[in-house]
Formats: C-alpha cells, sequence, structure tokens
C-alpha cells in the first residue's frame, strides 16, 4: 500500500442545544433532544446506541445532509445549519468525507470513477484527479481493481473505495455510518485498521457510528445515544 | 462538474441499464420516424399533386391569349375569349410591370405542314418561344433534350406528334435524330396550285409533354417569326386567315399561388383572356390540406407516447437512485449537477432515437411512396413521386427528438435535482 499525502488535519465539533424531530402522520417524531457534544481536531470518536437512538440522524446533521430542526452545530468555521445552496455543497465537498454502511458506490462507474468523481465535483482537472485517484486506490490496496465496476468487487473492497472515495478531497471530518456493517469480522476489520491508518495519515477528526464492540472499542473517545438523548463519553 | 464529466456519467448510466434505455429509445424513434415518414409523404404530395396538375410546369403559370375575356373569364380556369385582341410588346411590357409577375414568356405559333420519312404527312403547328427561359414554360421532357436556344434545324416534338404517328409516349425515344420536312404554306395565285411553301428539315432532338399552346413543333421563337413573315407576305386566303397579332400568346408566371388570381384581374384589366388551373389548384389544397392535419395530428400523438415514455422512464430512474443522487450530494454535487445528469441522459436517449426514427421514417416514406406510386400506375393513373427527401425534415426530426426529450425530461429533472442529500442514507 502506498502512503496518503498529509492533509490539512482535523476539525473540531461543537454541537449545542441540537433538537431534531421529523414529521411523522399528524404529528412529529422527536429524534434528538438537546444534545450537546464536543469533539477536539483530529480526535477519533465512535458513536454507539440501540437502533432508531438517532445516531445517523446526527451524524447527517453535522455532515450537512440535513438541516438540525434546532440548535447549533459548528464544523471548524462553518455554522453547518445556516449554510445553503452552494456554500452547503462545498463544505461537503471540502470539509467533510462520508462513508455509508451501504457503500455508496454508483455502480455504472468503475473504482477508479467513484474516486475520480468526487476530484471532478471539486474541480480538479482530468490528468491531476486520475492520478489522485490511482494513488489513494493503491494507499487502500487496489490499484489492479481500478477498473472494476462495484458489483465485481467484495464488500470489504467496496468499501476501500468508498474509503478512497471519502478521503480524496482531503477532508478534515470523517464521518463513517456503521461502516463494517454489512461486511464479515475480518472483512470489518481490515476496514477499521485501514480507517484508522488513514486517520493517521491525513490527522482529519473521525467519528464513527457503529454498534459493533470492537469498533467502538477501538476509538478513543466514546458516545452513546438513547432515546435521543447523548450519555456522556465513557 | 464538467459536461465531459456529466457525460461519461450519463454514457455509463445508460450502458449499465442499456435494455430499458434502448427501448426508451425505441419509443422516441417511433415518435420521430412516424412524423417524418408523415410529414416527408405530406411535404411531396403536396407539392408534387400540385406540380401534377400544372403539367410540369411553374404551378403559378397563366397563359395569355391574343384576345379579349368573356365577362365571366375570372370566374373559370379555362380560357373564355370573344374576338381577338392583339398581343405585342407593349402589352407584354405592361403585364411585366405588374409587382406580381416573375416572368412573361411571349408565344407565337405558325401553322405547317409535316412530312416525315417515311412519307407520312400532316398540318400542325410549330410553337415558337424563348427556349432560355425553360424553367417558366409548362413543358416535361419525355425523352432527348430541347433544341438549342438558336437553332434552326432542331425541334422538339409534342405528345401530339406522337398521336400523329401512332407512337406510344412509352417508346417516344424512337423519334429521337429522325429528320421531318415543315412546309409553310401561303396562297399564290399566280403558281399551279394557287399555293407555294417555305421548306425546312429538322431533327428531332427531344419530345415533350406541353402545355405551351396547341401544337407538335417546339423551336426557338426565330423559327416561327420567319414561317409567319413567309405565310403574311401571300395573298389573303378566306379559308385559313393569319392572325397578324405580334405575339399568339404569352405565359406568365405569377409570383405565387394566392397572387395568380390577383395577375389575371391585371392582365383581365388590359383586356386579354386567360386560363389558370387556380380554382382547381385552391380545391385539391383544401383537400390537401384536410390530409396534412389527419397526418399532423397522428404525428403528434406519436410524439406524445414518446414524451411520456422518456417521462416514464426518468422517474422509474430517479426512484431507482434515489440513494445515488443522495449520494452524489453527499460528496458534494450540487443541484444543477444533478439536474444536468437527468437532462442530459433524456437529451442523448432523444438525439440517439431522433436519429434512429428519423432515417427509419425516410425508409418508410421511401416505401410507401413506391407502394403508392405502383398502385397509380397500375390503375393507368400516372405516377406521383412522394419520397423528395428533405434534408431539413430529417435534421429536424432529430432535433425535434431532441428538444422533446429535453421537455419531458424537464421536470423529473427538477424533481431528482431537489432530493435531498439524505436520501444518501435513508433506509439506513
Amino acid at each position: 500500500m502506498m502512503p496518503l499525502k498529509a492533509a490539512a488535519g482535523g476539525v473540531a465539533v461543537s454541537v449545542r442545544g441540537l433538537n431534531h424531530a421529523y414529521r411523522s402522520g399528524g404529528g412529529s417524531l422527536t429524534v434528538l433532544r438537546g444534545v450537546n457534544l464536543e469533539i477536539a481536531p483530529g480526535a477519533y470518536v465512535a458513536l454507539t446506541g440501540p437502533s432508531g437512538a438517532g445516531k445517523t440522524t446526527l451524524l447527517s446533521i453535522l455532515g450537512g445532509l440535513e438541516p438540525a430542526t434546532e440548535g447549533e452545530v459548528k464544523v471548524g468555521d462553518f455554522a453547518v445549519n445556516q449554510l445553503r445552496g452552494e456554500r452547503l455543497a462545498k463544505f461537503r465537498r471540502e470539509t467533510v468525507g462520508f462513508v455509508f454502511q451501504h457503500f455508496g458506490l454508483l455502480g455504472a462507474l468503475s473504482a477508479l470513477e467513484n474516486v475520480e468523481l468526487a476530484l471532478a465535483l471539486s474541480g480538479s482537472g482530468k490528468r491531476a484527479r486520475k492520478q489522485r485517484a490511482m494513488d489513494l486506490l493503491a494507499a487502500v490496496g487496489l490499484s489492479q481493481r481500478a477498473h472494476h465496476l462495484p458489483k465485481a468487487l467484495s464488500g470489504g473492497e467496496r468499501q476501500r473505495v468508498a474509503m478512497a472515495r471519502a478521503m480524496a478531497n482531503e477532508p478534515r471530518l470523517v464521518l463513517a455510518d456503521e461502516p463494517t456493517g454489512n461486511l464479515d469480522p475480518d472483512a470489518g476489520l481490515a476496514v477499521m485498521e485501514l480507517l484508522e491508518r488513514l486517520r493517521l495519515a491525513s490527522g482529519s477528526t473521525v467519528l464513527v457510528v457503529s454498534h459493533n464492540p470492537l469498533v467502538v472499542g477501538r476509538a478513543e473517545v466514546r458516545y452513546r445515544l438513547e432515546n435521543g438523548l447523548l450519555v456522556q463519553p465513557t | 462538474m464538467t459536461w465531459s464529466d456529466t457525460f461519461t456519467l450519463v454514457s455509463r448510466s445508460i450502458r449499465r441499464r442499456a435494455a430499458r434505455s434502448m427501448l426508451t429509445g425505441l419509443g422516441v424513434a417511433l415518435g420521430s420516424g412516424l412524423l417524418v415518414a408523415l410529414v416527408t409523404v405530406s411535404n411531396t404530395a403536396d407539392t408534387n399533386v400540385i406540380s401534377r396538375l400544372s403539367h410540369g410546369g411553374p404551378v403559378t403559370a397563366i397563359k395569355v391569349a391574343a384576345a379579349s375575356p368573356q365577362p365571366d373569364q375570372l370566374d373559370s380556369d379555362s380560357l373564355r375569349s370573344r374576338g381577338i385582341h392583339y398581343l405585342d410588346d407593349q402589352a407584354v411590357a405592361a403585364i411585366r410591370h405588374s409587382r406580381y409577375v416573375d416572368s412573361v414568356v411571349p408565344v407565337m405559333t405558325s401553322e405547317v405542314l409535316a412530312i416525315s420519312p417515311d412519307g407520312d404527312q400532316f398540318f400542325g403547328h410549330l410553337i415558337g418561344t424563348d427556349l432560355t427561359q425553360l424553367s417558366n414554360l409548362p413543358i416535361t421532357p419525355l425523352a432527348g433534350r430541347m433544341p438549342s436556344p438558336n437553332s434552326m434545324t432542331e425541334v422538339a416534338v409534342s405528345s401530339s406528334y406522337l398521336d400523329h404517328l401512332h407512337i406510344d409516349p412509352s417508346r417516344a425515344s424512337t423519334v429521337l435524330g429522325i429528320q421531318v420536312e415543315l412546309g409553310t404554306p401561303r396562297r399564290e395565285s399566280g403558281v399551279g396550285i394557287g399555293f407555294r411553301a417555305r421548306w425546312i428539315r429538322v431533327t428531332v432532338v427531344g419530345v415533350v409533354a406541353q402545355q405551351v399552346a396547341n401544337g407538335d413543333f417546339m423551336v426557338p421563337m426565330q423559327q416561327t417569326e420567319l414561317a409567319r413573315q413567309w405565310a403574311l407576305g401571300g395573298e389573303p386566303d378566306p379559308d385559313f386567315p393569319l392572325l397578324s397579332s405580334q405575339y399568339t400568346g404569352l405565359v406568365v408566371v405569377a409570383s405565387s399561388l394566392d397572387k395568380v388570381h390577383d395577375v389575371r384581374v391585371e392582365i383581365d384589366d388590359l383586356g386579354y383572356a386567360t386560363s389558370a388551373p387556380e380554382h382547381l389548384i385552391a380545391t385539391v389544397q383544401h383537400y390537401l390540406h384536410v390530409v396534412d392535419i389527419v397526418l399532423g395530428g397522428i404525428g403528434i400523438v406519436a410524439l406524445i407516447i414518446a414524451a411520456l415514455s422518456i417521462a416514464g422512464t426518468l422517474v422509474t430512474a430517479i426512484h431507482e437512485r434515489r440513494r445515488d443522487i443522495g449520494v452524489l450530494k453527499a460528496i458534494g454535487a450540487r443541484d444543477r449537477d444533478v439536474l444536468r445528469w437527468f437532462l442530459l441522459e433524456a437529451l442523448v436517449v432523444g438525439v440517439l432515437g431522433g436519429v434512429v426514427g428519423s432515417l427509419a421514417g425516410v425508409g418508410v416514406a421511401e416505401l410507401l411512396g413506391l407502394v403508392v406510386n405502383g398502385y397509380l400506375i397500375q390503375q393507368g393513373l400516372g405516377g406521383v413521386d412522394l419520397t423528395s427527401i428533405s434534408g431539413i425534415v430529417v435534421i429536424g426530426g432529430v432535433m425535434g427528438s431532441a428538444l422533446l426529450s429535453l421537455m419531458a425530461a424537464a421536470v423529473p429533472a427538477l424533481i431528482a435535482a431537489r432530493l435531498p442529500a439524505r436520501e444518501a442514507v435513508a433506509g439506513e
């Protein structure tokens, strides 16, 4: 595996008085209740809790995928809840890297093209982004699989491609939603080791959502969400 | 994301769902193909049917006679004359002065005795006119060529000459190259039988169907001028009165079909009788417009079906790709990147469908033309070419399909562009 070049380092995350509810039927379903959270730059944080506790929702709000109903969400200098349109897209593109349980690879594109897509969205030139994408795939040990479609890759390989894509724009915050949820234990372990190695190389802040004790146990700081309430770090 | 990147994404998406994309493209192809075929047949039918009514010449041609018109002349397509009214250069200049007249071609006829090589003889007529203005005359070449404009030894014979010799028009070329003796008679009481003739020998270089004037031999104007000067030099003959008018007729071409009547009115005001198939053409045009409306309606229904096909496919695609759209936005795509993705995908399918459909439409039109033409000939009605392929129609078919695809895709693409980014994690 090739080493990654140094990134801009991690970013601090600050959440204060976060409430979030979804409309459901005629009423509303409260998912997050007065969440306060502080994450130091470069920290490796795990968020655990039962299904439906609001883990993925909190992750989505931090990454700008959906606006919070109420509260203050800051990622570095960005007041995420106030970002809209082009500024929000730029925030997702340049500050955050997502890793999904379902991998989130576009099935029509090869592994290389999936990684290139993130670079294309940030305006990188064709030659430069191809080289960068190949370097990233080499860093996750998939340079030989660069031209394969996702359906031709194993679950572990797909998640490694997704990680390469997440790291493409040197994000200062990596948000991973159940990254090992669809993988067998060995593949899950390999993915987590890769994530930690990438984090060490880039200095990014990492927040992993998981209810896998082996994943949670590797984090420096651990939080638990229960019924929308964030329990103190353990 | 650049257009080039979007195009790559589109081409991969189409390739991944090749069967569905092909079916959608075929829907577009069906619509555009049907429309191109209908427009091609409709356009060429309009043009060529009207052209047949004008006997191969300009559809706006008006024949003017050296005669005064009857009061009801303008109500009739046929010549309705009452008495001689000489046609001269002054009359030609007056008609040419009209702003709705494109050209005026004088015509002069002269009676001749014709003797063919095998000794057959009959009285016929020379038709002299300006052979440099063939495009302004109702003449259709059947075989060979027209005489050179200044030749005094070449003629083109008309269908009536073939009738005299009992030759079927399908064998018109058999008369090419034969030599004919033409004699213009005039009364001279001092000679044997009281007549003398001016003889010329001419070669038949072409055969034509023509409606310029009643006659058998088309020649340059100089030839008939010499013949008429010879005839007028004789003694008056009560059995064969000679018209001393400078011209026996004119072929006037109006600037457009809807100006034919105005030009006829102006010529009528000058005191000349006219004929033109204006009422017949107007009636046929009305029927052709009805056919156009029916064919256009069928084509529009086909296009609506194609548009619904594109919209339906895209709505399904959006439903299937909700998560892909969410992921794209999660990694930084803007609404306009997603909008461009879906619009470009519809455009590519539309253009491909349009190209296939337009080419197929031309093929169908060709086939229809052959079948209809074969039927008409079988019925003895004479063929009509229905398949003059217009490049504009083909290009219009492709561009129309592209435009239609974009219009059909607009709403689904907007829906896709506005899907929230949280679709990336929905259901997880």
